[in-house]
């Protein structure tokens, strides 16, 4: 059975209704999506025990809770929870998906759901027993809440809860993430695909890294079969070397070519050719000023750079490498 | 048991995604360096190793159908000299040499008379 409260006594709690969650009851709610509830629980909904813990602080006696409960309640996804009331604690253990459940079965949404109280805080003060449904009650027995079936006791009143109850401060919120809330089948074929992305990734990584080392190898090979210096730098500078030989040795080549192609006229000769440091020049005799421009004439179509220069009867031709 | 967050689990994979596709970019630019490297070095070894053979080669053409040519070869440089050439042989030699791959340093022919001339020339 559920019972709408209307929670007149908190402040902050003034417009937000109060339900008091059992999951034998057979009411059914239909909440508008963004209206809030408070949820009291009712004892077969969490796991409950009064202790004397030994510590000062309950920040201390906090991290003790789950090994209480070891052994006790059955394996699940518990939160646990704890106040303290004179020398005891009173320790809870409770399950969001249980609750949500529950919750679900009566049509409250998830997201209905402000704050979860236990009927032991909120109702350790009850007179007697309180009927919640048609076969169970509330009962206090040493300081606990229990349940109890109706028949064991005779005086049994109505749940008013209205009456009984004034919410206290011990109070928890659902977590914000829960497996089944989530939709652990989305979350987990997100998880795996991303998974199998990263495999992937570390894959083709592996591939990248193992070809880039193959290629450092070839490299390497390259450099030994064909006696390269260490540095790129230095064979660069070789090549260069290399370059500017084979454009003087074709140049000189190419301008003996020209020099020997001039068309000489009656006792026009060439008497001296030589080769000094980078300069070709070739002497020819018995010319006149008309050599001296068929020379010009001639190798102006080879655009070389040359120069000619005539002096007694001779003409210089120098052309530069 | 320890609960974890399957929005953690996401985010850790997701840093965990980003990280890997950083050293994975990373990795492949190694690898197109390399390759691009690698075609460099290929390239200019071939061309050096060509180059090498052109020009590393000792002078060896042989001088005895050229009896006043005289050879002197000093570590990997060749001279040759004649005081006195017919232009006939003169032409010859000269045309084996430059139709060769030589490096001519230096040359200096001077023509004595119409059949003859004088020739130095000195071949690295």
């Amino acid at each position: 059975m559920f019972t709408k409260l209307s929670n007149k006594f908190t402040k902050l709690n003034n417009k937000i209704e109060t339900i008091f969650l059992d999951p034998n009851s057979q009411t059914i709610y239909e909440l508008p999506e963004n209206e809030k509830v408070n949820l009291v629980l009712s004892p077969s909904l969490y796991w409950v025990k009064k202790v004397a813990i030994p510590v000062k602080y309950t920040r201390e006696a906090r991290k003790l809770v789950p090994s209480i409960f070891e052994n006790i309640i059955p394996e699940g996804d518990f939160n646990y929870t704890l106040y303290k009331k004179g020398e005891y604690y009173f320790i809870f253990a409770y399950e969001d998906e249980t609750i949500i459940e529950a919750a679900k079965k009566v049509g409250i949404k998830r997201s209905n759901i402000e704050y979860i109280y236990f009927a032991q805080s909120e109702m350790q003060n009850t007179i007697g027993a309180i009927k919640i449904n048609e076969k169970q009650s509330l009962y206090v027995q040493n300081d606990i809440v229990v349940l109890v079936p109706c028949c064991w006791i005779e005086e049994i009143s109505e749940l008013d809860i209205q009456n009984l109850i004034s919410l206290s401060k011990h109070r928890v919120k659902l977590k914000r993430y829960s497996y089944k809330y989530t939709g652990n089948s989305s979350h987990y074929k997100l998880i795996a695909a991303t998974f199998v992305l990263l495999v992937m990734m570390i894959v083709q990584y592996q591939i990248t890294t193992n070809k880039t080392e193959e290629i450092f190898k070839l490299k390497e090979r390259l450099f030994s079969d064909n006696n390269l210096k260490p540095t790129m730098l230095q064979n660069r500078s070789m090549l260069s070397k290399y370059k500017n030989i084979y454009t003087k040795q074709t140049n000189i080549r190419q301008y003996l070519s020209y020099i020997l192609s001039i068309n000489l006229m009656g006792a026009e000769k060439m008497s001296d050719l030589s080769l000094r440091d980078k300069m070709l020049q070739a002497i020819f005799i018995n010319a006149s000023k008309e050599t001296e421009l068929r020379i010009n004439k001639t190798l102006n179509k080879k655009n070389i750079s040359f120069k000619t220069e005539f002096k007694n009867d001779k003409v210089f031709l120098r052309i530069f490498l | 048991m320890i609960r974890v967050n399957p929005s953690y689990i996401g985010i850790f994979l997701g840093a965990l995604l980003i990280l890997f596709a950083f050293s994975l970019n990373q990795a492949h630019n190694q690898y197109y360096e390399a390759q691009s490297q690698y075609k460099e070095s290929l390239k200019l070894a071939t061309q050096l190793k060509s180059l090498k053979q052109l020009y590393s080669r000792r002078f060896s053409i042989s001088t005895r159908a050229y009896p006043s040519v005289t050879k002197k070869t000093n570590g990997g440089k060749t001279t040759l000299t004649s005081k006195e050439i017919t232009l006939q042989n003169l032409n010859s030699l000269m045309g084996k040499i430059l139709n060769s791959t030589y490096r001519i340093e230096s040359l200096q022919i001077k023509k004595l008379n119409d059949t003859k001339a004088s020739f130095e020339m000195s071949i690295k």
